[in-house]
């Protein structure tokens, strides 16, 4: 009956993006301050720059790869029946182009590329539109003119609805904890961008599905959070929503398993819509996988041998306690009997 | 957590199972599976194979006070082995205790006593009980000490409290999740 308390705090510790790393925040600033100097030079419109991503919503954490993604948003004071969206991420493109950096605009951002490991996702919203409604700018300038369009987007609301998710300080701390888990869960068992969950839809499965797994003992009043019940909660609801669907696959109606997620603001897209069926298949298998871990982590009475089961889950960033970090110490070393036994026909 | 359960038996995870026991004060004692492994490999299963025996050596947790069986010492030289008697001197038994004991740090405990017996499923004999009952008298630090005896086609486990009560088969459960 393990729960590898100390085990999840430490791994916690390990792969928690710390909000404002000195780095991280001084690469953003590069770019922020390019930003307000060049872009006035290519657009009348004012903006207003703000901070989004994982680190927004405090779930960010560190990459495998080392590869720190750093996002920045542009809310632009302008309607999308004004500027067209690819023009408005040329602007982007323009004021950053000469600064001897990378810069290419992709399908929803202009990223820009370090050599040292990191890059910035400048996005591009419109901002003022007779319906209310933000509007982010999709395309890249090749694309075709139907991948060329102002798509709905709430960035702002999401960072809150997630970074506000549970009104108890505690409860909030776990959930960003079993997102951080399930993201490097998802960067450990996926070896290939291709399949490979988003952030943001695993994040989305914990905010609906997640219960908040804690236990209050009566008498001292203290109140301990169980995360691997917590992780057990969220994978095995994860399985079960997956549904029978009929999809024609090489001419053939085929029933395949597949899992909705909605974002949890407008216009609350299925985040896992661009899985194929066979990546769904996938990912369900992976899921089942690490249930069994967790289950049998869970079961298992040796911390050692739990955390094991789980460090091939989560990759080595998940510690495996030494057998004598788990026991008690004696007050002495024991002075061995003698003994004597027998086998008598009674 | 019950929706939860409803859920798992939906999915219908097949979970491992380790073989477990429950304790008189609500703790659980796991054998590890090597030092079963060790045991077994004395069964008296020919009719030359002499009784067998050692010392069980293991941790109690930090985490929920649970008790783990880690190590089992072997018969020594010393040790004087029959078709139906064991007698098992420290010499030896120690030493294997102490090099556990440096290795873990003090992290461990002596747990009591395994033996053979050339039986399908052991019974403890007289001798056994009265040695057992014996050594719970000894003021060990552990609260309980434990009993093994392998047999051929079963062992048994039984388990004495150490402030002196009597000795209780514990009877051996799948614990699940």
């Amino acid at each position: 009956m393990a729960d590898l308390k100390s085990q999840f705090n430490s791994f916690h510790d390990t792969i928690k993006l710390k909000e404002e790393t000195e780095v991280l925040s001084s690469k953003r600033d590069i770019i922020i301050n390019r930003i307000k100097d060049k872009l006035p030079e290519n657009t009348d419109y004012s903006f207003e720059i703000f901070n989004q991503g994982s680190y927004a919503m405090h779930t960010g954490i560190k990459p495998l790869d080392s590869d720190y993604d750093i996002d920045v948003g542009l809310y632009f004071d302008m309607s999308k029946e004004d500027v067209k969206p690819v023009e408005s991420k040329n602007w982007i493109y323009n004021a950053l182009k000469d600064h001897t950096l990378d810069v290419k605009i992709k399908k929803a951002c202009v990223t820009v590329t370090y050599a040292a490991g990191y890059h910035v996702d400048v996005t591009v919203y419109s901002a003022n539109n007779n319906d209310g409604k933000v509007y982010l700018a999709k395309g890249k300038p090749t694309s075709n003119t139907a991948d060329k369009y102002w798509d709905e987007s709430n960035p702002k609301d999401l960072i809150k609805e997630i970074r506000d998710r549970y009104s108890d300080k505690e409860d909030r701390k776990q959930f960003r904890r079993i997102v951080r888990f399930l993201k490097r869960w998802k960067d450990n068992t996926f070896s290939s961008v291709n399949g490979k969950p988003t952030g943001i839809s695993l994040t989305s499965c914990a905010y609906h599905w997640l219960s908040i797994q804690k236990e209050t003992d009566l008498f001292s009043g203290v109140t301990t959070y169980k995360d691997l019940d917590a992780l057990i909660c969220v994978v095995s609801i994860m399985i079960s929503n997956f549904r029978e669907e009929l999809v024609l696959i090489d001419e053939e109606y085929t029933w395949v398993s597949r899992l909705k997620v909605e974002l949890p603001v407008e216009p609350k897209p299925d985040l896992f819509e661009k899985m194929t069926s066979k990546q769904m298949e996938t990912f369900k298998s992976k899921l089942e996988t690490f249930l069994e871990a967790l289950e049998e982590a869970k079961a298992a009475t040796d911390p050692t041998d739990a955390a094991e089961l789980l460090e091939k889950q989560f990759g080595s960033d998940f510690p495996i306690p030494s057998k004598s970090s788990t026991g008690k110490k004696a007050m002495a070393a024991a002075v061995i009997p003698s003994s004597e036994s027998a086998f008598e026909l009674l | 957590m019950i929706a939860v359960l409803f859920v798992l038996m939906k999915v219908g995870i097949h979970i491992n199972r380790n073989l477990v026991y429950t304790l008189p004060n609500n703790k659980i004692l796991f054998i590890r599976p090597e030092a079963l492994a060790k045991m077994h490999q004395y069964k008296q299963v020919k009719w030359r194979d002499t009784e067998a025996g050692g010392i069980l050596i293991g941790r109690i947790l930090i985490e929920d006070g649970n008790y783990i069986i880690d190590e089992v010492s072997e018969p020594m030289l010393t040790d004087k082995r029959t078709r139906i008697r064991f007698i098992r001197k420290p010499d030896g038994h120690q030493e294997y205790f102490n090099k556990i004991w440096k290795r873990e740090k003090g992290t461990c405990f002596y747990f009591g006593e395994w033996h053979t017996h050339p039986q399908r499923i052991p019974v403890p004999s007289r001798t056994d009980r009265k040695e057992w009952n014996r050594l719970i008298n000894i003021s060990f630090e552990a609260d309980f000490l434990f009993f093994i005896i392998i047999g051929i086609d079963d062992f048994k486990v039984y388990c004495g409290s150490t402030s002196g009560r009597k000795i209780l088969e514990l009877n051996r459960r799948y614990e699940l999740g």
